[in-house]
């Protein structure tokens, strides 16, 4: 029980991420973005390919990731579980370059992205996400291809501790989930996320207004790739593992707009809701698998994929503005702004 | 012989995907919403092959027709139950295309039960290939043939059918101004439904001959959404005559020009067979935004007016 809870709370966490970002895309900014998939994938595919080559590098250990992998990892993860500060350094450098792949993509697509009308757009990054998994499940020194690769753990010391590694996990990703939150929120409620909010209403007008479209977008894209990338590097350090076949756009694509639409656009609450709830529900589907599987001559879960298609499609036509509402944009009281001009720091 | 196998493989898959992508860009025409559904039909038309031949013993071509019309039945029920109350709360195109998603998956889960159904009766369904069921004259396999004179009947028949009969110069009044049509007394609704019927009904066609050449999976329809797009957007994504000659630009391309390729650089490159539609999407979108429609409208129109 210990367990399925503390791989809801992980999970949830990586979703938070990754519906954020997709909420300031499409919630406040109005860029449908139907390749997530392809962001996500990248970050894993970051995580998966450079890990491992770097701790080799740094010990100077002459095995070869990908065709040697299950000997790599075991002896990789021998060094780290002495090692704090190397495995912490790792992983916060392989995050950030997740980070940075992320932003770049989302810079590159940008610019195709700002020309192309929303249906050619969603077209083009669905089929995008879609291209990246046939490349990482051919091209083998990216990670692995067929087989995948697996990932060192660099918290492994934590067993030392007497901790278990999930739970170590479970903490950290909370933790991040947090940040963002708290970074995404605070993004959103300033007059950025006024400008971005105008933009989705009506270019036109914010152009009028002097509003510099085109980079906005471009800013948007660039931070909710950067964000969709490190939570897929999050999920393959918490899943150890990296294959290209996770990262399919019904896992990736499909549970995000879910999760976005069900809880709510342009309310981060609500995003965090819709994840809470999309997880939860699919969790107890595969905790009670077996006793259905005993009923039903087929496996489980295409019922589920029946059951959460015609929810999202009810959703969509009866309650198209999710659980939560967008809520008007905070702005300071009007008490504190006469402060403030006391003080002339305006 | 190998040259040879390679050639009438390449035409095969053309035809198959041309008749599966004149329905995506009917639909995007008509009711200006990509289906990104659009693939799973074809699945579905693969599974009634199967059931036709396999389960049920019967002639492998009856499939075709009823492959069609089950098709049919399932793009007008999906238009009923979700396109139409969506487009009636005015719902946008952004919507609609995740509406589109969520039948996508939907679709892929009821396939998935009945091909797991299928294997309980002892039937192979995961990666099944039905080319004993087909007959041959000669050297040619009937699918070649079938497949070629559909695609020459088909371009036919729609020629006539929009550009001669009443209901057709109703359909493109419909795409060209739904609110005037509407005036004109032309029920648009009735006309969304056909479309989406009709296109249902062709990409189900089109994976109802799928099995008899290549080998078939309830993921079918998720491997060929990639090529199916690039057809209609090389094809201009609003005309169907360019669709039909996207697809063979699509098809031979991925074939032959892939298969040349490998004899120069190895054959490594096979298996990125797929990307090849992927380039020509982003090469069409941003160098030639209208397709091949668009090129050879403009250049035909210049000669013309020399």
């Amino acid at each position: 029980m210990v367990e399925i809870i503390v791989d809801i709370i992980s999970l949830v966490s990586i979703f938070v991420i990754i519906n954020l970002s997709l909420n300031l895309e499409y919630g406040y900014t109005g860029i449908p973005n139907f390749g997530k998939v392809f962001f996500v994938a990248a970050g894993a595919y970051v995580v998966g390919a450079l890990t491992g080559r770097i701790i080799l590098w740094i010990y100077g250990l002459k095995i070869d990731f990908i065709k040697e992998n299950s000997l790599a990892v075991t002896k990789i993860n021998e060094i780290l579980s002495n090692e704090i500060f190397i495995g912490v350094l790792v992983f916060i450098f392989v995050l950030t370059v997740s980070l940075i792949v992320g932003a770049l993509l989302g810079f590159i697509l940008s610019l195709p992205a700002i020309r192309l009308r929303e249906e050619y757009l969603a077209i083009s990054l669905l089929i995008l996400g879609e291209a990246l998994r046939i490349f990482a499940y051919n091209y083998e020194p990216l990670v692995g291809g067929t087989l995948g690769v697996s990932v060192p753990d660099p918290f492994i010391w934590v067993n030392n501790y007497g901790i278990n590694r999930f739970h170590f996990y479970a903490i950290l990703l909370v933790s991040l989930a947090f940040i963002t939150y708290f970074l995404v929120n605070r993004m959103v409620n300033s007059p950025l996320g006024r400008t971005l909010r105008a933009i989705r209403e009506n270019p036109l007008t914010a152009e009028v207004y002097g509003k510099n479209i085109v980079r906005y977008r471009m800013k948007v894209l660039m931070i909710s790739s950067a964000l969709a990338s490190m939570a897929g590097g999050l999920y393959a350090f918490y899943t150890a593992n990296v294959i290209a076949t996770t990262y399919n756009r019904f896992d990736w694509t499909f549970w995000p707009w879910l999760m976005v639409i069900i809880g709510g656009l342009g309310n981060n609450i609500g995003v965090t809701l819709g994840a809470l709830i999309v997880i939860v529900t699919r969790k107890l589907i595969v905790i009670y698998k077996y006793s259905f599987e005993k009923i039903f001559p087929f496996r489980i879960e295409w019922l589920e994929y029946i059951l959460l298609g015609i929810v999202f499609i009810m959703i969509l036509i009866y309650k198209p503005e999710g659980i939560l509402k967008e809520k008007p944009v905070e702005t300071i009281p009007r008490e504190k702004i006469e402060k403030l001009r006391k003080t002339e720091r305006f | 012989m190998v040259i040879e196998m390679i050639y009438k493989d390449a035409i095969i898959y053309s035809n198959l995907l041309a008749l599966a992508s004149i329905g995506l860009t009917l639909t995007y025409t008509v009711t200006k919403v990509p289906n990104f559904a659009h693939a799973s039909f074809l699945t579905i038309g693969c599974y009634v092959t199967l059931t036709i031949t396999v389960l049920l013993k019967l002639p492998t071509y009856i499939s075709l027709p009823i492959a069609f019309l089950f098709g049919t039945i399932i793009g007008a029920s999906v238009y009923v139950l979700v396109i139409k109350p969506l487009i009636k709360r005015g719902a946008d195109i952004v919507r609609l295309m995740i509406a589109t998603l969520a039948i996508d998956i939907i679709i892929f889960g009821i396939l998935n039960i009945y091909a797991d159904i299928l294997d309980r009766l002892g039937i192979f369904s995961r990666n099944f290939l039905l080319r004993d069921y087909d007959f041959k004259l000669s050297n040619i396999e009937g699918i070649f043939l079938v497949s070629s004179l559909l695609i020459i009947f088909l371009t036919l028949f729609l020629y006539i059918f929009l550009y001669k009969t009443k209901y057709g110069i109703a359909i493109r009044a419909s795409i060209e101004n739904p609110s005037l049509a509407r005036v004109m007394g032309i029920n648009v609704e009735n006309v969304y439904m056909f479309s989406w019927s009709f296109s249902a009904g062709l990409a189900s066609l089109s994976g109802s001959l799928f099995p008899l050449w290549f080998a078939a999976f309830p993921d079918t329809g998720i491997t060929l959404l990639p090529p199916i797009f690039a057809s209609s957007i090389v094809g201009g994504f609003t005309s169907i005559f360019g669709t039909i000659i996207g697809a063979y630009i699509i098809g031979l391309g991925e074939s032959l020009l892939i298969y040349y390729l490998s004899l120069v650089v190895g054959y490594w490159i096979l298996a990125y067979k797929q990307m090849f539609s992927v380039l020509m999407i982003f090469i069409t979108l941003l160098l030639f935004p209208r397709g091949i429609s668009g090129i050879l409208f403009e250049k035909v129109m210049k000669k013309w007016l020399k």
